[in-house]
């Protein structure tokens, strides 16, 4: 996986005002957990993962996917 | 430098090779008409390859003669016809070893999108930016095949290695052409599970594919492992007293998102390939940029308490024992928190190709990969091409 630009985290941490490093690494390291799995026999553990990254996003970082695509502006 | 050949037909708007011996990085190409001649300079060029990304159409339909100048020398010259006809859908840039099952990379032009519920299939919008997957394409070549780190090409490698672009714009939005599931809140995964399939329908057999997209929504690349087709003839290696091997064949290939929009002045390519050419069961290569590990990993260690001393060896693999990276040279130590670390590395002045290579110090394209990792990955391809 692409490594989180710093730019990116910046305007993540901008714009989420309560918004921690440490809620951002606990955001990759969900991610990173996900993609050692194997999808042909770890499915479920895998939408685990999504479902609780997803409430990690909804509660602290809620406007992620505006800032990722103003980011790539 | 001798002769050369060229790949394929000539055609405006689509990609062209040509395959020779002794190109410098200066190389040109001279396309002589009746009216003039017309330079232009390839994308990307190995000693052995050189590839246009597109030709453009300011070489005139029509029949020409063709050099290649490099270093004040000219080569003879070869007939070439340009034509305007649409571009292939099926394009050989560099046909390696002349062979059944030559190690093959796949770059695809996604034809549809699956949505991040999974339940609806979108045309993807690279299918109508042709000019901007032939420059992706291009982007992952030199990427892959000319930056600072030589894996892929060290001893002559990458002239083993068949490269392949398909680009099929015909292809409707459904499943069965979906090559790439929306990830939220901004990635993209292949459906690896597809691919064999898909390429099947176009005659090609992959160990690795780059799978191309336009969407500019969930643009951040990933990456998912190898699924060897594990042989009891395959050869073996020991990493640590375990015994494992390297797979010559892949079940399901290794696989990458790459967006029309990447990052050029990162090495995106290079760290996903790395990925993708591990495996599920025999090594994964992994992220170096957080502290989680699990499955089988090649390059990634565990402490026996957070913050503790690193180890002085990393690993013993096939006998030969690979140091430690003892503070994450070239980003600064490891965080007190974490329990993981690394192999040496080669580059100790900046990060590793697979950690968080936007630190570094100048440009990431002169990050390198780890001692270890480098040996192993040099035996996996070695492996394959060699089958």
């Amino acid at each position: 996986m692409e490594p989180l630009h710093p730019d990116l985290r910046a305007a993540l941490r901008a714009t989420n005002a309560d918004l921690t490093d440490a809620q951002i690494d606990e955001h990759e390291e969900l991610l990173a957990r996900r993609f050692l799995l194997d999808p042909e026999t770890q499915e479920a553990e895998i939408q685990e993962l999504d479902r609780r990254r997803e409430e990690l996003e909804q509660r602290h970082m809620p406007t992620y996917r505006q800032v990722a695509q103003r980011f790539n502006r | 430098m001798a002769g050369f050949t060229v790949v394929g037909e000539a055609v405006q708007g689509d990609f062209l090779a040509a395959v020779g011996s002794g190109f410098g990085t200066d190389l040109t190409w001279e396309f002589e008409t009746a009216v003039g001649t017309v330079t232009v300079v390839p994308d990307v060029v190995r000693p052995h390859l050189a590839v246009v990304a597109r030709l453009p159409a300011d070489v005139p339909t029509g029949p020409h003669w063709l050099r290649l100048r490099s270093a004040g020398v000219l080569t003879d010259r070869i007939p070439v016809d340009v034509t305007a006809r649409p571009p292939s859908t099926v394009r050989v840039l560099y046909s390696g070893e002349p062979k059944p099952r030559p190690y093959t990379v796949v770059f695809v032009g996604n034809p549809a999108i699956q949505s991040e519920a999974g339940d609806a299939f979108t045309p993807d919008p690279v299918l109508t930016d042709r000019a901007g997957y032939h420059a992706v394409v291009a982007y992952c070549l030199r990427n892959i095949l000319t930056e600072a780190e030589d894996v892929l090409r060290a001893d002559g490698t990458d002239g083993r290695l068949r490269i392949v672009s398909v680009f099929d714009p015909t292809l409707g939005a459904e499943e069965g052409n979906s090559l790439a599931h929306e990830l939220a809140p901004n990635l993209m995964e292949t459906r690896r599970a597809g691919l064999v399939s898909f390429l099947a329908r176009f005659g090609e057999v992959a160990d690795m594919v780059f799978v191309v997209h336009g969407s500019t929504t969930h643009n951040r690349a990933t990456a998912w492992f190898t699924t060897d087709d594990n042989r009891p003839d395959d050869p073996t290696f020991t990493y640590d007293g375990q015994t494992r091997r390297h797979g010559r064949f892949p079940r399901i290939p290794g696989s990458c998102t790459i967006p029309t929009s990447v990052n050029t002045t990162g090495m995106t390519a290079l760290h996903e390939f790395g990925h993708a050419a591990s495996d599920f069961t025999n090594g994964m290569i992994t992220d170096l940029y957080h502290d989680v590990t699990g499955g089988v990993p090649v390059n990634k260690k565990v402490r026996t308490q957070a913050g503790g001393p690193v180890p002085g060896t990393f690993a013993t693999y096939d006998g030969t024992v690979f140091a430690a990276d003892p503070d994450r040279d070239g980003i600064g130590p490891y965080p007190p928190t974490w329990s993981s670390y690394h192999p040496e590395l080669t580059d100790a002045t900046r990060p590793n190709l697979m950690d968080d290579y936007w630190q570094s110090p100048d440009t990431p394209r002169n990050c390198r990969l780890d001692r270890l990792t480098y040996a192993w990955l040099r035996d996996r391809l070695r492996a394959k091409l060699d089958r």
